[in-house]
C-alpha cells in the first residue's frame, strides 16, 4: 500500500473516531434521558473550578454507604450495580450491591469508595457534578448554603436505564437550579 | 545565505562533485546543511500558522466551557460539532494539497485534535458526566494518534505525548503503571523515527526529542511509588545514557540540534556538582541508602540504569575514556544504594571535587585537541561553577565571596580567550 493511501486511510479512520466517541456518548445520553426511570438523590453540593469543563457545582450525594453482603472479596475501586428504589419521601434508596447485574428492577453501576471491616461500604456515583455557565455556577453555590439548613434540601434527578444513569436536573427548595436562581434576588 | 544561494549551491553540487572539486561524503553533508536551513526557514514562516491553530482551537474550547445552558442540548451539540467538522476539512485539504505543506498539514491536525477534544468536553458538560480527567486525556490521545500519522504532524505528537502525562498524572497512585506509559510513548516513536530518518539535524527532529523526553521521563517518574528513594540514581542514570545515546547517533551536529546531549549534559553536571557537597551523601540527604532502596525501585528505573551503564562499557571499549568517565556519578551512587552502605560524606563529598575538576580538565584538553571551542568552554564553565559553589558552600564573610566571584569571573574571562586564541591556532 503506497504511504498517501495509508496517509488517507489513517484519516478516514480519526474521523470516525472523532465522531464515533462523542456521538455513542450522547446517544446513550440522550435515551436515557428519553426513557430511563427518574429518581431523586439528595445531595450537597459545592463550587470548583474545572478548567477543562467550565464551572460546575459539585455533588456530594448522602445517604450512599451500604452494607455488603458476605462472601465476596469485596476491594475499593470494584464496580458493582446497586439495586434502586423510591423510599416514603419520594428519594431514592440504594439496594444491596452484587458485582452483577439484578435480573429485575433499575440499578445503576456504580464504584466501591471504601471498604470499612464492619461489611459497610461507600458508594461513588456515575456523576458528581452539575455543570452551569459561570455566571450561575456561584449564585448556584450561595443558594444552596442558604437552603442547607432549611427542610428543604438540595437534590437531583437522575435518569435509569438498564443500568446507565444520566444525571437530569439539579433542584433548590423545591424548583431547578435555574428557576430558583431567576426568582431569587442575587 | 539567502535561499535561492543555497538552492543555486545545492544544484550546483553534482557538477562539482563530476569534477572531483568536492568528494561525495562532503556534497552530502553541504546538502544536508542546507537542507536543514531551508527547512528552519519554513518553521519560522509555519509556526505562525501553527500558533494561530493552536490558539483558535483553544479559544473555541474556553468558548464552550462558559456552558450556554440556556440553549437546548442538540443546538449545543450541533455548534460542538461545527469546530470539529471545520478541523476535519482543513485536514482534508491538507492532504490533497500538491506539494504538500508541513504548515497546513500541522495546523490541520492541530485544529481538528483540539476541535475533538472540546466536543467530547462539550458532550460531558451537556449530559453531566463526572469528572474522570484520566480518562478524559487518554481519549484524546488515543484519537489524536490517527490523525498525526495521517498528517505526520509533530506538533500535534507533542500534544498527544503532554496528553499522555496529563493522563498518568490524574490517576491515582494505585493504578500508574510505568509498563503502560512506555507503551503509550512507544506508540509515537513510528513518527520520530521517521522524521529522523529523513533529517536528523531537522527542526522537526530536535523538537520532538526535544518535547518528548522530558515528558516520558516525567511520565515514568510519576509512576514509581517510592521516587523520593531513587531520584538520584533515576535520574543521573537518565542523564548518562541521554549522553550515551547522543554519542551514538548524535555526530558531530550544533548543540542546538542534539536535545539529547543538552539534557544529558545538564543533568549530569547537576548531580556531578551537588555530590560536591557533603549534605548530598548525608542519610536525609539525595543517597539514600537505609534497606538498599535501589532493589524498591521499579523494574524501569533498574532497566535505564541498565542500559546507561550498557553503553557506557561499549564507550570504554572504544576505549572512548571520557565518556567512560561520566559514568562515575551514577555508578557511585547506584553502588552505595544497592549495598545500603553510608560512606563517610566529607570523603565523597572531597572525592567528587576532584573528579569534577579532573573532568573539567579534561573537556578543555580534549576541546583544544580536536580545536572545539564550544567542549573547551564548556569545561571550564564547569571547573569555574565548581570554584563559585565552594564559596556559596563555606562560611565565607560577602566581601571575601564578592572580591572571589570578581577574581574567578576575570579568570574565566581570560582563560575562555585564552582558548579561543589556542583553539584558532
Amino acid at each position: 500500500m503506497t504511504a498517501p493511501r495509508i496517509g488517507w486511510l489513517l484519516l478516514a479512520l480519526a474521523i470516525v473516531l472523532q465522531w464515533a466517541l462523542p456521538a455513542s456518548l450522547a446517544a446513550r445520553s440522550e435515551y436515557v434521558l428519553r426513557h430511563g426511570a427518574r429518581y431523586y438523590l439528595r445531595t450537597a453540593p459545592v463550587d470548583p473550578l474545572d478548567a477543562f469543563r467550565g464551572r460546575y457545582v459539585a455533588l456530594r450525594f448522602a445517604d450512599v454507604e451500604v452494607r455488603l453482603p458476605a462472601g465476596t472479596d469485596w476491594r475499593a475501586g470494584m464496580r458493582v450495580a446497586v439495586p434502586l428504589s423510591t423510599g416514603a419521601d419520594r428519594f431514592a434508596r440504594f439496594g444491596v450491591p452484587s458485582p452483577t447485574a439484578p435480573a429485575r428492577g433499575d440499578f445503576i453501576i456504580a464504584t466501591l469508595g471504601s471498604v470499612g471491616l464492619d461489611g459497610r461500604a461507600t458508594l461513588v456515583l456515575p456523576f458528581d457534578r452539575y455543570y452551569l455557565n459561570e455566571r450561575l455556577a456561584p449564585a448556584a453555590e450561595r443558594a444552596y448554603r442558604e437552603v442547607s439548613n432549611s427542610p428543604a434540601p438540595a437534590y437531583v434527578s437522575i435518569r435509569v436505564r438498564d443500568g446507565a444513569a444520566v444525571l437530569e436536573q439539579l433542584f433548590i427548595d423545591n424548583q431547578t437550579v435555574q428557576r430558583y436562581l431567576a426568582r431569587t434576588p442575587r | 545565505m539567502t535561499k535561492p544561494a543555497a538552492a543555486w549551491l545545492r544544484s550546483e553540487l553534482p557538477e562539482l562533485e563530476r569534477a572531483g572539486i568536492v568528494d561525495a561524503a562532503t556534497a552530502a553533508r553541504l546538502r544536508a546543511h542546507y537542507r536543514a536551513a531551508a527547512d528552519d526557514g519554513g518553521f519560522a514562516l509555519g509556526l505562525s500558522g501553527i500558533l494561530g491553530a493552536l490558539l483558535v482551537g483553544l479559544g473555541v474550547i474556553l468558548l464552550i466551557a462558559y456552558n450556554w445552558d440556556s440553549w437546548g442540548r442538540g443546538l449545543r451539540l450541533s455548534i460542538a460539532a461545527l469546530p470539529l467538522i471545520a478541523g476535519q476539512l482543513a485536514c482534508v485539504v491538507a492532504l490533497r494539497r500538491t506539494p504538500p505543506s508541513r504548515t497546513w498539514r500541522e495546523s490541520a491536525a492541530v485544529f481538528a485534535a483540539l476541535a475533538f477534544a472540546g466536543a467530547l468536553a462539550l458532550v460531558s458538560q451537556i449530559f453531566q458526566f463526572g469528572g474522570d480527567l484520566d480518562r478524559y486525556l487518554l481519549t484524546c490521545a488515543l484519537v489524536g494518534l490517527p490523525l498525526l500519522y495521517a498528517l505526520d504532524s509533530s506538533v500535534l505528537a507533542v500534544l498527544v505525548a503532554a496528553a499522555f502525562t496529563g493522563w498518568v498524572g490524574a490517576q491515582p497512585d494505585a493504578r500508574r503503571e510505568p509498563l503502560l506509559v512506555l507503551l503509550a510513548f512507544a506508540s509515537l516513536v513510528p513518527h520520530v523515527v521517521a522524521a529522523w530518518r529523513e533529517n536528523p539535524h531537522s527542526w522537526r527532529s530536535s523538537w520532538l526529542l526535544g518535547w518528548l523526553l522530558p515528558l516520558c521521563l516525567i511520565a515514568l517518574s510519576l509512576t514509581i511509588p517510592s521516587m523520593r528513594d531513587v531520584a538520584a540514581v533515576w535520574f543521573s542514570a537518565w542523564a548518562l545514557l541521554l549522553i550515551q545515546i547522543d554519542r551514538e547517533i548524535g555526530g558531530d551536529a550544533a548543540l542546538l540540534r542534539r536535545p539529547l546531549r543538552v539534557y544529558g549534559e545538564l543533568g549530569w553536571a547537576l548531580f556531578a556538582l551537588a555530590a560536591t557537597f557533603p549534605d548530598f551523601w548525608e542519610p536525609h540527604g539525595f543517597v539514600r541508602v537505609a534497606g538498599g532502596s535501589l532493589w524498591h525501585a521499579h523494574a524501569v528505573a533498574i532497566l535505564v540504569l541498565l542500559l546507561a551503564l550498557a553503553l557506557t562499557a561499549r564507550a570504554a571499549w572504544r576505549r572512548q575514556w571520557l565518556l567512560t568517565a561520566l559514568a562515575v556519578p551514577t555508578l557511585v551512587i547506584a553502588v552505595a544504594q544497592a549495598i545500603a552502605v553510608k560512606w563517610p560524606p566529607n570523603a565523597m563529598a572531597l572525592l567528587f571535587n576532584a573528579y569534577v575538576l579532573a573532568i573539567g580538565i579534561a573537556v578543555i584538553a580534549d576541546g583544544i585537541r580536536g580545536q572545539r571551542l564550544r567542549e573547551a568552554s564548556s569545561g571550564l564553565t564547569l571547573i569555574a561553577v565548581l570554584v563559585l559553589l565552594r564559596f556559596f558552600g563555606g562560611e565565607w564573610s560577602f566581601v571575601v565571596r564578592g572580591i572571589a566571584f570578581v577574581i574567578v569571573g576575570l579568570a574565566f574571562l581570560a582563560a575562555n580567550v585564552w582558548l579561543r586564541r589556542k583553539v584558532r591556532a
